[in-house]
């Protein structure tokens, strides 16, 4: 295999349905990551149902991928999602992309579906497709465990558990065991191709265009890294610190504000007799990652890899627990069943609550109690829906469905944005807000919304590079929020698209780098010049085209960029609610800084041409057909 | 002698830094392959073990060499291979009590760690979790 250069593009096409394959080189029009996917997904017409298995699933890396910039460890999948009939699009870390572009192989195309379950490898520039019946319903343990045995040990492998085989709305793919590409319901995706695993095995080489200058610049890097106290409390204590502090959502948004006793019963301190260890991605020294093992009582032997702050809202406060075991047991089953953590405690929040009202009753759950902090019943509940057993076959299709099927008013318990369960506590922050409510994917802070504001104030120095004055912002107040948030929708693009991990940026901390650092470490690597402003507006080129994919998908528009109505509706203790008219005020201002046209939310057709994405006007019109 | 390579197993993350930032010093590319380290790992239990050249004072590598391709740089004190001489016979990666050399296929030739003349990329790469240490004028090992 001739030896590789970072700004190489190398596609490989599989067709499961007809067990083919092919490769092309191309120029990366988007950088890579979730650029060239989303790319792809639109130039894929026409649409294909998501029921016939056709349609494609994509995954890439990026050029700084593997390279060993610090934190360049990220994965990128996309494909239309069985969810919320959007884009869905998803993200992990782990070696995976290093070994997949040492395999030879930048991006992923994989359409149709085979007959019986397989699994692909990548390696030294060829893909096998390999039987996977023997592990057909395994968890995902047992079939990383079987493939290392015949694959060899030094593999990386994405995989789904019973819950991506059945097709489940939380279903997602699990990355070297510990890594998750959890939201949109891409496990059931591969599941619905019978797809259970990829390998990838990392032989190969790739070149860089400047060494020494690759090495300043990772050299400069590695010591903001080491300057930044965020960074440094979460390589000390995982992210499970910088959640935010009193206001979660508790009892399926129901209520926000966590008792001192719970508070307790949750913070980071109360995990620290469980821990066994932390771990990174490939490339990065921030090593955010955690292993915690419960050794006594019930719940003894149960051991989750990866538990984040989110785990906590998710099996902690979502639920009404308050017992630091049963968060790690629950994170551990669903790891090991593949189903994704937010999803699947979102729709277990709803079903909680369908109970506690009375629209569920122990006659539907065959005699799980499903009241408020019931460990027992939400442990019971986990297997039952991977494999849509019980109860678990209505929950598995994801809260909007089963409210769909069970009526009683039930769809009022349904916390979700675009369809897909929410996650986050909303209310007293309003970038954060915002910025989870307008993504494309349905929901989640992995897009606009600032992290930051969480510490009760965006820093002026953000503020400076959104385009606003040098002045901090107020996490309560609405000023400045929509610029803020789109600053950070377009370094995210950019971040997806060159392979990057968030943290590794002023998304966590100003002191962290920033497009100049990106800039030049692209020159380094492929030969780019691309300056900083030019990465932004690809980012904004990139982001552009998640929204397309909603439009042609879905036909989302601005009705679908509101928050959950309980949010902006019901008072928490605190008071706390998103006024209409407030929200209203930041919609507008936020599709005007895109110049979207303010009642669709839709890229307008003069942006799509001044971004040079006329190509792409079809998706417009397409649904602009589809509605008239 | 100058220095030689420390390694903390249980600090290191797995992350391959310090095999990318070899690769790239040495060779000009990224590769896992052509590293002068190689971490063992094992993923389900996160246990990883980078393996790298000690620079052992009377080194079972130079000993067994049957060419005398390998010898001690007296300016860095680190072992050095001699590529035109060496007819990539293995037995120096055998020899070696620490797993610490590897094999270069497409060359036929073993990987020597050189110490990058006295300022290692490895260790550069390492600055956070800091699992390589550079140890410089050790007298006894």
């Amino acid at each position: 295999m001739n030896k590789r250069t970072a700004a190489d593009w190398c596609v490989l096409r599989v067709d499961l349905s007809r067990g083919t394959s092919s490769i092309s080189k191309q120029n990366a029009k988007f950088l890579g990551g979730r650029g060239e996917n989303h790319a792809v997904l639109l130039d894929t017409t026409p649409i294909l149902p998501l029921s016939a298995g056709e349609a494609p699933l994509v995954w890439a890396s990026g050029p700084l991928a593997g390279t060993g910039f610090p934190g360049a460890s990220r994965m990128q999948m996309a494909a239309r999602s069985p969810l919320t009939g959007g884009i869905g699009s998803s993200s992990a870390g782990s070696d995976f992309a290093l070994k997949m572009r040492l395999a030879g192989f930048d991006q992923l195309i994989i359409v149709g579906m085979a007959a019986s379950p397989v699994y692909l490898v990548l390696e030294s520039g060829q893909a096998w497709i390999r039987n996977a019946k023997e592990i057909a319903g395994c968890s995902v343990s047992e079939t990383d465990r079987w493939l290392r045995s015949r694959e060899g040990s030094m593999i990386s492998t994405a995989i789904i558990g019973p819950a991506g085989e059945k097709e489940c709305a939380a279903a997602c793919i699990m990355f070297d065991m510990g890594r998750a590409a959890g939201r949109c319901a891409l496990g059931a995706v591969m599941g619905s191709k019978n797809l259970k695993a990829v390998v990838v095995k990392g032989k190969g080489e790739i070149a860089v265009t400047d060494p020494v200058q690759f090495d300043e610049t990772v050299a400069r890097v590695l010591k903001k890294i080491e300057a930044s106290d965020v960074l440094q409390a979460i390589h000390r204590l995982g992210t499970m610190q910088v959640s935010p502090a009193n206001v979660e959502p508790r009892c399926n948004f129901q209520a926000g504000v966590v008792s001192p006793e719970m508070n307790e019963q949750l913070n980071h301190h109360a995990f620290a007799p469980y821990y066994v260890e932390s771990y990174g991605c490939q490339g990065c020294p921030v090593r955010c990652g955690r292993r915690y093992r419960v050794s006594k009582g019930q719940l003894a032997g149960m051991e989750s890899t990866g538990l984040h702050a989110n785990s906590v809202t998710d099996f902690g406060t979502r639920l009404g627990i308050g017992d630091p075991e049963a968060i790690i047991a629950a994170h551990g089953l669903c790891n090991d069943y593949g189903l994704d953590i937010d999803n699947t405690s979102g729709v277990i929040a709803w079903a909680m609550e369908a109970f506690q009202r009375g629209a569920l009753n122990l006659k539907d759950t065959d005699g799980l109690t499903l009241s408020w902090g019931n460990t027992d019943a939400v442990l019971a509940l986990l297997p039952q829906i991977a494999q849509r057993r019980g109860i678990g076959a209505l929950l598995a299709s994801g809260c909007v469905h089963a409210a769909a099927e069970l009526g009683h008013g039930s769809e009022e318990f349904c916390i979700t944005v675009k369809g897909q369960e929410l996650e986050e506590a909303l209310r007293p922050y309003k970038g954060w807000a915002l910025g989870v409510v307008v993504t494309e994917r349905g929901g989640t802070h992995t897009r606009g919304a600032p992290v930051l504001e969480l510490g009760g104030e965006i820093p002026a120095e953000i503020a400076g590079r959104a385009g606003l004055p040098q002045i901090s912002l107020e996490a309560s107040t609405c000023e400045g929020k929509p610029e803020v948030v789109v600053y950070y929708e377009r370094l995210h693009a950019v971040l997806d698209s060159l392979g990057v991990c968030y943290f590794i940026s002023d998304w966590m901390d100003p002191g962290l780098p920033t497009l100049e650092d990106y800039s030049e470490a692209l020159s380094a690597t492929c030969g780019y010049d691309t300056r900083a402003e030019e990465l932004l507006l690809i980012g904004e080129r990139i982001h552009t085209l998640g929204r397309l994919l909603n439009v042609a998908y879905a036909g989302f528009s601005r009705a679908n960029d509101y928050p959950p109505s309980r949010l902006m509706s019901s008072p928490i203790e605190t008071g706390d609610v998103l006024s209409k008219c407030e929200w209203d005020r930041l919609l507008d201002h936020y599709y005007d800084l895109h110049e979207w046209n303010p009642v669709t939310g839709w890229p307008t057709h003069q942006r799509l041409v001044e971004l040079g994405l006329d190509g792409y006007k079809w998706a417009l019109n397409h649904k602009l057909e589809g509605l008239g | 002698m100058t220095g030689r390579l420390i390694v903390e197993e249980e600090r290191c993350t797995g992350c391959t830094g310090c095999m990318l930032a070899c690769s790239l010093a040495k060779e000009g590319t990224f590769s896992l392959s052509l590293s002068r380290i190689n971490i063992l790992r094992n993923e389900e239990v996160a246990d990883f073990r980078p393996r790298v050249c000690v620079q052992c004072l009377e080194a079972p590598c130079i000993v067994v060499c049957p060419v005398n391709a390998l010898s001690r740089d007296t300016q860095t004190g680190a072992i050095h291979l001699d590529q035109e001489t060496c007819i990539g016979c293995q037995q120096c990666i055998d020899a070696c009590p620490y797993d610490g050399v590897r094999f270069d296929h497409s060359r036929g030739m073993p990987l020597i760690c050189d110490l990058c003349g006295g300022s290692p990329s490895c260790v550069e790469a390492c600055r956070f979790p800091q699992a390589i240490r550079y140890e410089k004028e050790v007298d006894k090992r």
